[in-house]
């Protein structure tokens, strides 16, 4: 299932999901804004309690507050229904360090490698 | 005009006022009344039915059947107000030989009256108002049937002008809680609104503030305030989300962010008491608003310049720039987003603001902006600091809004510029 779109600025955004029994990965890749955020939350599909859910970050070239939001909404949502999230991204990229600088690692799992 | 003391009610004062609350006097014609007293003058075959409410000087007639063109008498030779006097109706079955009414004008007069019976119009609270009435040229004996129908329609009377008052006491209600609601929309509004900056001593402060959309406050706050001793707050946010909601929001952590800075010595304790008061009443519940926000207390150094002392929340950082090497450097604060996290704690960085060094805090509306499709990002904030950090906090300040000026914004932008002097 991939959902592709591209913006009129900046780089094309992408959702890809893939989902293994109750484990799912999605994979964001270009910038996400307020304009594109809102595409990645409704196609991360329901993960069953006890299952997992990878976003995998490491392609998307910018994030600003709404996609933080979102990202705290995840984890809210992630909490609420027993699953567990992991996001995965490139330590000290324009992602890196809006997750580090907001200590994202405090609440959900950060993995620098595939 | 003075009125027969007489035919002054003992409670008149009181009175009045009743009258003055159902705000019935010189109100137009109203059908329910005409009803009331076309019934009565049926029913008692007279060809006159009055309901009447006796002001301080003057009869007034809410309805009259069968009187056409008067709508009220002075209150002198008014049988009502002889009526009101009496709890039970009041009636001169033959005016012409009582002794109570022989110097009326309206029984020795043309008019020629001779019968008159009237009930008080009384109050829940034991006032009466005025009358409902019955009158004839021609002698009349009242029986005891008729004596309680001419009460039953005073009740009538009564419960229509009760029911109007509660309607319109209702009305007024809500109409004050719309004036209130609305004043207090403008109060947070206007607190919402930048503050006129204060003149912080040894310091050259600016500000930036562009809200995306102009009626839509919410988002982004900034605020500089004193400390006790001389120490100043500078603070700089940007919460998520637009509309009441969110300006409910704003609100609560600037103002929680000014009370508790009043007593925390450390600003990340502060962002934590921030971080808890938007949990209040929700438990640890999830919240639909968040906030980003960086805070920095500035205390003057004897040497001149400031020790600041920050702490952030999810905030992009803080860049100040040096005056004596050219050079950039952020601050090391790090922290949740307030409303994530209940238990959220927030560390303190210290950095020192010497003479000519630039410090600049703002929310990403201002390096989310997009010029010919790119991010403006920091390096448009460095630029503006570079360029303006000479001439003064006004000059940095300028720079960023030239290039947002130029850029396509989709989000408030809010930046604070302190320059030590």
């Amino acid at each position: 299932m991939t959902q592709t779109r591209t913006d009129t600025v900046g780089d094309a955004f992408a959702v890809e999901v893939e989902q293994t029994g109750d484990r799912v990965v999605v994979k964001v890749s270009g910038e996400l804004d307020m304009g594109t955020t809102p595409d990645m939350e409704h196609a991360i599909p329901p993960v069953a309690r006890g299952g997992h859910c990878t976003l995998d970050m490491r392609e998307v070239t910018f994030m600003d507050s709404s996609a933080l939001h979102a990202l705290i909404g995840l984890d809210v949502r992630a909490r609420a229904e027993g699953w567990s999230l992991a996001v995965l991204h490139v330590p000290g990229s324009l992602v890196g360090r809006l997750l580090d600088r907001c200590r994202v690692g405090e609440r959900i799992e950060l993995l620098c490698d595939g | 005009m003075s009125v027969e003391p007489s035919i002054i009610p003992a409670d008149e004062e009181e009175r009045l006022a009743a009258v003055r609350r159902y705000d019935v006097l010189d109100t137009p014609p109203d059908g329910a009344f005409e009803r009331v007293t076309q019934l009565a003058a049926r029913h008692f075959g007279v060809p006159i039915s009055i309901v009447s409410i006796v002001d301080t000087d003057r009869i007034w007639f809410k309805s009259h059947h069968g009187l056409d063109g008067v709508e009220e008498i002075p209150r002198e030779p008014g049988l009502c107000a002889s009526a009101i006097l009496h709890d039970e109706p009041w009636v001169l079955e033959n005016a012409a030989a009582d002794p109570r009414a022989l110097a009326n004008a309206l029984v020795a007069g043309e008019f020629g009256l001779r019968f008159y019976a009237g009930a008080p119009l009384r109050t829940h609270d034991g006032f009466n108002l005025g009358t409902i009435c019955v009158i004839d040229r021609e002698p009349r004996e009242v029986s005891d049937e008729e004596r309680e129908t001419l009460r039953d329609l005073a009740a009538i009377v009564m419960d229509e002008l009760e029911l109007r008052l509660r309607a319109r006491d209702a009305v007024n209600h809500e109409q004050a809680l719309r004036v209130q609601a609305e004043r207090t929309a403008r109060a947070l509004q206007a607190s919402l609104l930048p503050p006129v900056l204060p003149d912080v001593p040894g310091a050259d402060v600016a500000a930036l503030y562009e809200p995306a959309a102009e009626d839509d406050v919410g988002g982004d706050f900034y605020d500089v305030f004193p400390l006790d001793g001389d120490a100043w707050a500078v603070v700089v946010g940007d919460v998520s989300g637009k509309g009441p909601p969110a300006a409910a929001v704003t609100a609560l952590v600037r103002h929680t962010i000014r009370t508790a800075a009043l007593t925390a010595s450390d600003p990340g304790d502060v962002l934590a008491t921030a971080n808890r008061a938007m949990f209040l009443g929700h438990g640890a519940e999830p919240l639909e608003h968040h906030c980003t926000a960086h805070l920095a207390f500035l205390h003057p150094r004897a040497q001149g310049g400031f020790r600041a002392r920050s702490a952030t929340a999810g905030h992009p950082p803080a860049p100040m720039l040096r005056a004596a090497t050219g050079r950039f450097e952020l601050s090391a604060a790090r922290g949740l987003p307030l409303g994530w996290d209940l238990a959220a704690r927030y560390g303190t960085a210290e950095r020192d603001l010497s003479a000519g060094d630039v410090l600049v805090a703002y929310t990403d509306g201002l390096s989310e902006a997009r010029r010919d499709g790119r991010f403006l990002g920091e390096d448009a904030v460095r630029e503006a600091m570079l360029a303006g950090a000479a001439e003064g906090a006004a000059a940095v300040v300028a720079g960023l809004e030239a290039a947002l000026a130029g850029a396509h914004v989709t989000d408030d932008a809010a930046a604070i510029v302190v320059k030590a002097l």
